[in-house]
């Protein structure tokens, strides 16, 4: 027996003595391990002089254990809950809370005491207390749990947080409430982070609506899709809520004759690494045809598989139509440059034919000294040679006029090639010689040697000079006079081509509208030759302007930019 | 043509094929042609004493033909003119054969169509000097007359009868059938009507 126990059992042993028993009291035996086993004692005697005593020992080792598990359980348990990042307590149904956490105390500085009895409420944001308050009878009808979000205010430095509150019913055998329990969890950092969320994908999905631009993930085994933005489903006119649509539901929507390529693109993506675009066309149910542009990529895994495949599918349909409407412009543009030509042509036409006479009128002459001199006994066989080479130059000469001739009237096309500015000028200088000689000009071309060459299209050179210099000669058409035709090189390193007159000049109230389209001040002129000249020098890079000589008469100039070279 | 040897043709064009051609075509004919490209360097030369031609185109720049053809008749050359034209313009012939050209030519032109042009020009401008030496040796005689016998020569190729000369200018018939007998010798006139012609050709003032 301990040591400790030794009075004690003196003074049972007394009382057995006097009352005759012994209330059953603990006490502990040693082992002769040393160890100590705790017992229940009790004695009682059942005659007068207490000679017999009956006793029981009772080990309660296995007791005395089990107590002090359930206390340590209890402790855990307390600890648990004292300790969890989360509020709880217990409601009864009088508004009283025989069990609130620490937690709850701290963080709303409210005691148990002030909680109870709606206390609570004044940490309750004014906002969140009516919903609160409406679940909370709900539950309490239907005698079921119930959780709702609402924002409870820091006593530390009263800023509101958002809280998930989770509250459960306890009910007796004949199903009336006896408590609450109730856990609160602090959401504001989720709730923060479900905000920005919310925020980013509003954001995205409203740049995705402004630029037509709906993305979309897939599995690249299968016919499913991951994924697909609000405008996806609007580009292809298909509704959300019937659910994420298979690959085969946007073929579906794609117009017939793009179906094919389509199809085969998206099976073709399911193995494809490489990034890849292509566009289509969207046929809707109303008739609609839209223009897509889809763009994808393959997400691979460590190893280097396909695993996923992103894109983004964009409608271009505006862009398509601009595209369209620029190419009807260019086109109707190239048309009305051929046009000007040809009708040029057409008003020259007389003169053209005396273009093409002088050569043959010469070629004619030498023909018949060539007879003349063959009839004769002994033939002058250099004087022979001499005729018969001039007729070969003179058939060439109306060749090169007849030639000049087709290529400014044939449409076509503008092209981009190598030009010699200065066989441009000389060319022009042939065509017109007649026209010049007509209205009694001299025309006199002063081109510079090492003028380079520039990149455009050779026929519509020649027309912006053939403009001018048709200009030139119709401003002085009174009285005759002098054109000259110049080419240079500047020191700015670009080619300038100058056409002067000394004609009437100018008209001074409307410089700034000679190269509007439809002026014009001759009786006869469709107004559009300078209009279109400047359009075309402009399309070459260059620039086309005018000035007043001097003197009489006007000077047009023609600047563009010198051929750079491609090896450079 | 016996004369056509000394003669010279020129040529104002200002297509370099068209004149060269041109001065080969007359060369094979035994004309000399001279060619020019514009007026002006034509105007600067000094015409041969020999008949000569001018073969013009109509349109040249710088100075039309009809401006050279005017030109030249301001300055007393009476030089016969071919007009030469690439297209066949009516109203421009009209004005060219109007103001004294002798041919209206329209390219390409027949050799032969030049050649007879150019002949009948030369001809021309022969028959001109040579009425113009005429006219000269006419003045030189006239010029040997005295006052009273330019009167009776007025008065007589005018048509007037003896008497009335005579009483006009209050001599007798026979003084006036000897100033008459004096004008005729002086003038180497075989008739009053061969007078007559003289005094048309001296283009004398009429007397009526």
């Amino acid at each position: 027996m301990p040591p400790e126990w030794r009075d004690a059992d003196e003074r049972y042993r007394q009382d057995v003595r006097k009352t005759g028993r012994v209330p059953p009291f603990e006490k502990e035996y040693l082992r002769n391990d040393g160890s100590r086993v705790p017992i229940l004692l009790g004695a009682v005697s059942f005659d007068e002089d207490q000679s017999q005593v009956v006793a029981f020992v009772l080990d309660l080792t296995e007791r005395k254990q089990a107590g002090e598990a359930l206390r340590r359980t209890e402790k855990e348990l307390r600890d648990l809950v004292e300790n969890m990042p989360a509020m709880a307590g217990v409601l009864l149904p009088d508004g009283s809370h025989p069990y609130l956490t620490k937690q709850w105390q701290e963080y709303t500085g409210l005691s148990v005491a002030k909680t109870d009895l709606e206390g609570w409420r004044r940490v309750v944001h004014p906002e969140d207390i009516d919903l609160y308050a409406q679940k909370f009878r709900a539950a309490a009808a239907a005698r079921k749990p119930f959780d709702n979000e609402l924002r409870l205010r820091r006593a530390a430095d009263g800023e509101y947080r958002w809280f998930l509150v989770r509250i459960s019913p306890l009910c007796d055998g004949r199903g009336n409430i006896v408590k609450w329990h109730g856990v609160m969890t602090d959401i504001e950092d989720r709730k923060r982070a479900e905000q920005a969320l919310k925020r980013s994908e509003a954001y995205l999905a409203e740049a995705q609506e402004l630029t037509k631009t709906g993305s979309w993930a897939r599995d690249p085994h299968s016919e499913r899709l991951f994924y697909c933005s609000d405008e996806t489903y609007r580009i292809f006119g298909l509704d959300k809520a019937e659910g994420m649509p298979s690959i085969e539901t946007f073929i579906q929507r794609v117009h017939p004759d793009d179906r094919a390529m389509v199809r085969a693109q998206s099976l073709q993506g399911a193995r494809e690494k490489a990034e890849r675009a292509f566009e289509y066309r969207i046929l809707l149910a109303d008739g609609t045809v839209k223009h897509v542009r889809t763009l994808r990529r393959a997400v691979l895994n460590d190893s280097g598989e396909v695993v996923e495949v992103v894109g983004t599918t964009m409608d271009i349909t505006e862009r398509k139509l601009a595209e369209q409407e620029r190419e009807k412009l260019r086109k109707l543009e190239a048309e009305l440059v051929h046009m000007n030509r040809v009708s040029t042509m057409g008003e020259m036409a007389a003169s053209l034919a005396h273009e093409v006479k002088q050569p043959i009128s010469a070629a004619v002459m030498n023909a018949e000294v060539c007879l003349e001199l063959l009839q004769r006994d002994r033939a002058d066989i250099p004087e022979l040679s001499d005729a018969t080479s001039a007729m070969l130059r003179s058939a060439k000469r109306a060749a090169d006029i007849i030639d000049s001739v087709r290529s400014l009237s044939r449409p076509g096309t503008p092209k981009r090639e190598v030009v010699v500015v200065n066989d441009v000028i000389r060319e022009i200088d042939a065509l017109l010689q007649n026209q010049a000689r007509q209205y009694s000009v001299s025309v006199q071309l002063q081109l510079e040697e090492n003028v380079p060459c520039v990149v455009g299209d050779r026929v519509q050179l020649q027309q912006v000079v053939m403009n001018l210099m048709l200009n030139a000669i119709e401003a002085m058409n009174d009285a005759g006079g002098e054109l000259v035709v110049k080419s240079e090189l500047t020191d700015g390193g670009h080619v300038l081509i100058s056409v002067s007159d000394t004609g009437v000049g100018l008209p001074k109230e409307n410089e700034g509208h000679i190269f509007e389209a439809f002026f014009t001040t001759k009786s006869q002129g469709s107004g559009m030759g300078l209009a279109i000249s400047r359009s075309i020098v402009e399309s070459h890079g260059g620039r086309l302007w005018a000035t007043g000589n001097p003197g009489r008469g006007a000077t047009f100039y023609v600047q563009l930019p010198r051929q750079v070279s491609e090896t450079a | 043509m016996s004369s056509s040897a000394s003669a010279t043709v020129f040529v104002i064009d200002d297509d370099a094929e068209i004149r060269a051609a041109m001065q080969r075509l007359l060369k094979t004919v035994g004309l000399h042609a001279e060619a020019f490209a514009s007026a002006k360097d034509f105007l600067q030369r000094n015409l041969p004493e020999g008949p000569s031609c001018l073969i013009l185109d109509i349109r040249l720049p710088g100075m039309s033909g009809l401006d050279v053809q005017r030109k030249l008749a301001e300055a007393g050359t009476m030089i016969p003119v071919i007009f030469v034209t690439a297209h066949a313009d009516v109203p421009l012939a009209v004005k060219a054969m109007k103001s004294g050209a002798v041919e209206f030519l329209t390219k390409p032109i027949r050799g032969q169509d030049l050649v007879d042009a150019v002949q009948q020009a030369l001809a021309r401008a022969e028959a001109t000097s040579r009425e113009r030496s005429d006219i000269a040796a006419l003045q030189e005689q006239y010029g040997t007359l005295t006052a009273r016998e330019r009167e009776v020569m007025g008065l007589v190729v005018s048509g007037m009868q003896t008497k009335n000369v005579a009483s006009m200018l209050g001599m007798s018939e026979i003084t006036v059938a000897v100033h008459r007998g004096r004008v005729m010798r002086k003038m180497h006139a075989a008739s009053p009507v061969e007078l007559g012609r003289m005094a048309e050709k001296l283009n004398l003032p009429s007397i009526k």
